[in-house]
């Protein structure tokens, strides 16, 4: 038991990337050889929530709960039984015995795209049950922002797809109102070019016309089924943006022209150069006089420095 | 010290009036100067996506705009001192809205540098140098509250200009952003409009005047003025030729290398705290908004330090004693910095983001005020254009060797520390320097009134006037009033410095 546990523990940590937390190893203690099985432990404490995995294959998962003798007043047995969305799944009711002052319920499932759900262990200490959730769902794209992408009639946009881990194969949709059309890159004139990279998949549009303002499926195909992400393309004209460019033009052109106006009509009066240098004098006057220490012509105050 | 602060010499400034108007238009020139490179980077994602291109590469369009907005600050020198103020703001606006509109239509990533970094880059410098030059044109008495409430302009733009490209963006996407940017950078020309050229037909008279009075006063380093020509025959050769566009000799003048060295040092440190206070606030668990919220609370309190610090600075106690104030703020940036790394927690965030908007504005404020107390506000449209290109370099380089340090220790307390340490040393360096300057200046003033009453005495013994005898020689501070008076005298127009004037 503690050897199957270490084995466990080491494999979890083995898992180099992805959303699910859980390790894979396709060893031969599968039954099916080729389909990968991944483990997931969870330890029942006083604050466990649900355990959540994201799949994207269908695989065997072994869940299993552990639970401390501390929270069920230490019988030397217990039974358990699996749920599935709440209901007892057949079969799966069994007598756990207490080892090392722990209780272990664990039962390997096979998940595909159709079994998803919310499957519980669940410990049956006379009146009160102990159970904890392992929530499996399927893989999903995050988004990564609602907002439309905004490009110009006759300039090219490039709409962008993200989503770990790399799927099979990418496609492209154009939803016409209801009706999803596939983008073809064979259509002539080509203006759509697609670039799959990994995780991520480009779709550029050249050329484009008002008619190309849509929103645009872009499916990540997996294993489990195709996930799927959507990006707005919203095309202007060079109409739209020229109609604040021209009021702002307005507005400096008209407040330049006023002020230059306001200035040569102060200068027509002659009143800029002779009564500044009147008052200056008072100023100056006062500079040196009143306030002294206010300039720094005040040798006196730097010598005290 | 601080020597020819008037335009002219004798020709002095408003302190006011137009002058408001005038700070108005700088308010409006360096706000756009420094808040306009930063607030691009919201289009970056977006471009990066279009354009296929990394981050770094995307984030050269910022660095070239501020480095040619740095760099070509003699060149905006050259034309101030040759055209004025006004001019060349205008055509820096102008320059900026070609760049942008001619931006909007790039096809590859060459032509953003092009437009956004080189173009855009020259019309910021053109905006940045005349806006600092025409407040010392325009002030004496209330420049630190001037060019604090100018200054202001930098964290003011930035924090209007970052939500309103956000939304230029979520509505015209990044071409249609680029267009209508134009246009608003255009209000550039306006500001322009506002800087009025102070000099007016009267003044070709005074420089004349002026210049006698240079020759009287025994000036040892002439400055390249607007219509002093006649005073570059002193210089031989090419370098006189080249010292009628920008002013070199500047590099003898004690006072402008000790600017330049410890600013230079300080720039090091200076900005990489600011580019890393929301990193460092996501590296200690802050969620995304808290971080934001930070930066917010950091541009309120530098937007209200940086008049603050003007009005302080005007005081009868400070003013006199500039330098020290602005090394005490260069050394306060230090310590802030320094002490960081103990801030853990959002509070603690907050309380550091407090103290360095305070320190930051302080700086800010200060940063032009003291080199345009050292050398005077004739000779600080070539001071400024000196200094920008020397520094940016260091404002330039700052930030990726912050990042190299963090990327290099996984840490950014030594990113802080660094920093930290750069800016105090510099600050202790600007401290002891002023120190020996203004003893130094203390030693020639007292030097050059001995020789100035023993030529007006014996001028005053031949016009043979009884009344201003010489008891009153030995006060040094008596001297000083009675050469003021015998000032007052002898010209027309009044002179707010007279024997501190030529004491560059």
């Amino acid at each position: 038991m503690l050897s199957v546990a270490v084995a466990q523990l080491v494999l979890l940590l083995l898992r180099p990337d992805g959303v699910a937390a859980d390790g894979t190893n396709s060893s031969n203690m599968t039954t099916d050889p080729g389909m990968p099985v991944t483990f997931k432990t969870v330890t029942i404490k006083e604050q466990s929530s649900e355990e959540r995995i994201e799949i994207w294959e269908p695989a065997y998962h072994d869940l299993s709960c552990t639970v401390a003798d501390t929270f069920v007043g230490k019988p030397d047995s217990m039974n358990g039984y699996w749920t599935k969305d709440g209901e007892e799944i057949n079969q799966t009711q069994v007598t756990i015995q207490k080892k090392i002052d722990q209780y272990h319920l664990q039962k390997r499932f096979y998940i595909n795209g159709s079994s998803l759900g919310n499957y519980s262990c669940v410990f049956m200490n006379g009146t009160k049950n102990i159970t904890r959730s392992f929530l499996i769902y399927a893989l999903s794209m995050k988004n990564k922002t609602d907002k439309p992408i905004v490009s110009y009639i006759g300039t090219s946009a490039v709409l962008t797809c993200n989503i770990k881990p790399m799927p099979l194969t990418w496609e492209w949709y154009k939803v016409n109102r209801t009706e999803k059309g596939m983008i073809n890159v064979t259509d002539s004139p080509p203006r759509y070019k697609t670039q799959m990279s990994g995780s991520e998949s480009r779709l550029t549009i050249e050329n484009l016309v008002e008619e190309d303002t849509d929103t645009y499926v872009c499916m990540a195909v997996y294993p489990i089924g195709p996930v799927q992400g959507e990006v707005t393309l919203r095309v202007l004209s060079f109409m739209e943006p020229l109609k604040p460019f021209l009021v702002v033009l307005v507005e400096v052109v008209l407040l330049v022209f006023l002020i230059l106006l306001c200035e040569c009509q102060g200068r027509r009066k002659g009143s800029t150069a002779v009564p500044e240098n009147g008052t200056h004098i008072d100023q100056t006057e006062n500079l040196r006089k009143e306030e002294p220490s206010g300039t720094e012509e005040t040798t006196a105050k730097r010598r005290k420095v | 010290m601080p020597p020819a602060t008037t335009m002219d010499r004798g020709c002095p400034p408003p302190d006011g009036g137009w002058g408001w108007a005038v700070v108005f238009g700088s308010f409006i020139s360096i706000g756009f100067s420094y808040a306009f490179p930063k607030a691009l980077t919201i289009y970056f994602k977006e471009i990066q996506e279009y354009f296929s291109i990394s981050y770094s590469e995307i984030a050269w369009v910022s660095s070239i705009m501020l480095a040619t907005m740095y760099a070509g600050g003699p060149v905006s020198s050259i034309l101030v001192n040759r055209y004025g103020s006004r001019p060349v703001v205008i055509a820096g606006g102008i320059m900026c809205g070609i760049a942008m509109v001619a931006a909007s239509f790039g096809s590859t990533i060459m032509h953003l540098y092009l437009c956004i970094g080189v173009i855009g880059g020259f019309g910021l410098a053109f905006n940045l140098q005349p806006a600092l030059t025409i407040i010392g044109k325009y002030f004496l008495v209330r420049r630190p509250i001037a060019n604090g409430l100018a200054m202001a302009g930098s964290p003011v733009f930035l924090s209007t200009l970052a939500p309103l490209n956000q939304f230029l963006f979520d509505s015209f996407g990044w071409r249609g952003a680029f267009l209508i940017l134009g246009a608003i950078i255009l209000n550039c020309c306006v500001a322009g409009a506002l800087m009025r050229p102070i000099q007016v037909k009267p003044q070709v008279k005074r420089a004349e005047d002026c210049d006698k009075s240079d020759a009287e006063d025994g000036s040892s380093t002439p400055a390249a003025g607007l219509l002093s020509g006649q005073e570059q025959q002193r210089k031989s050769g090419c370098c006189g030729r080249i010292n009628t566009f920008i002013d070199l000799s500047l590099f003898k003048h004690r006072g402008f290398i000790i600017y330049l060295v410890g600013n230079v040092v300080m720039f090091f440190g200076f900005f990489a705290p600011v580019v890393f206070l929301a990193p460092y606030a996501k590296h200690l668990g802050v969620d995304e908004y808290s971080a934001a919220l930070l930066l917010s609370i950091f541009a309120i309190i530098d937007m209200v330090a940086r008049p603050g610090t003007g009005l302080f600075a005007n005081t009868k106690y400070i003013r006199p004693r500039i330098q020290y104030f602005f090394s005490f703020s260069v050394a306060c940036n230090g310590i802030c910095h320094i002490l960081c790394p103990q801030a853990t927690g959002f509070v603690g965030l907050v309380i550091y983001a407090i103290f360095f908007g305070v320190a930051f504005g302080m700086v800010s404020a200060l940063l032009f005020e003291v080199l345009m107390d050292l050398v005077g506000a004739h000779r600080f449209s070539s001071a400024v254009g000196l200094v920008t290109i020397i520094e940016c370099g260091p404002v330039l380089l700052g930030p990726p060797i912050s990042g190299a340090l963090v990327d290099v220790f996984k840490d950014y307390k030594y990113m802080y520390y660094a920093c930290g340490v750069m800016v105090l040393v510099s600050g202790i360096f600007l401290f002891i320097m002023n120190f020996y300057n203004y003893r130094m200046l203390d030693r020639e003033e007292k030097r050059k009134e001995e020789q100035e009453v023993a030529v007006n005495m014996s001028a005053k013994e031949m016009c043979s006037t009884v009344e201003k005898g010489n008891p009153r020689e030995e006060n040094g501070n008596e001297l000083e009033g009675k050469l003021e008076e015998l000032s007052f005298m002898e010209k027309d127009e009044s002179h707010t410095d007279d024997m501190p004037a030529e004491d560059t």
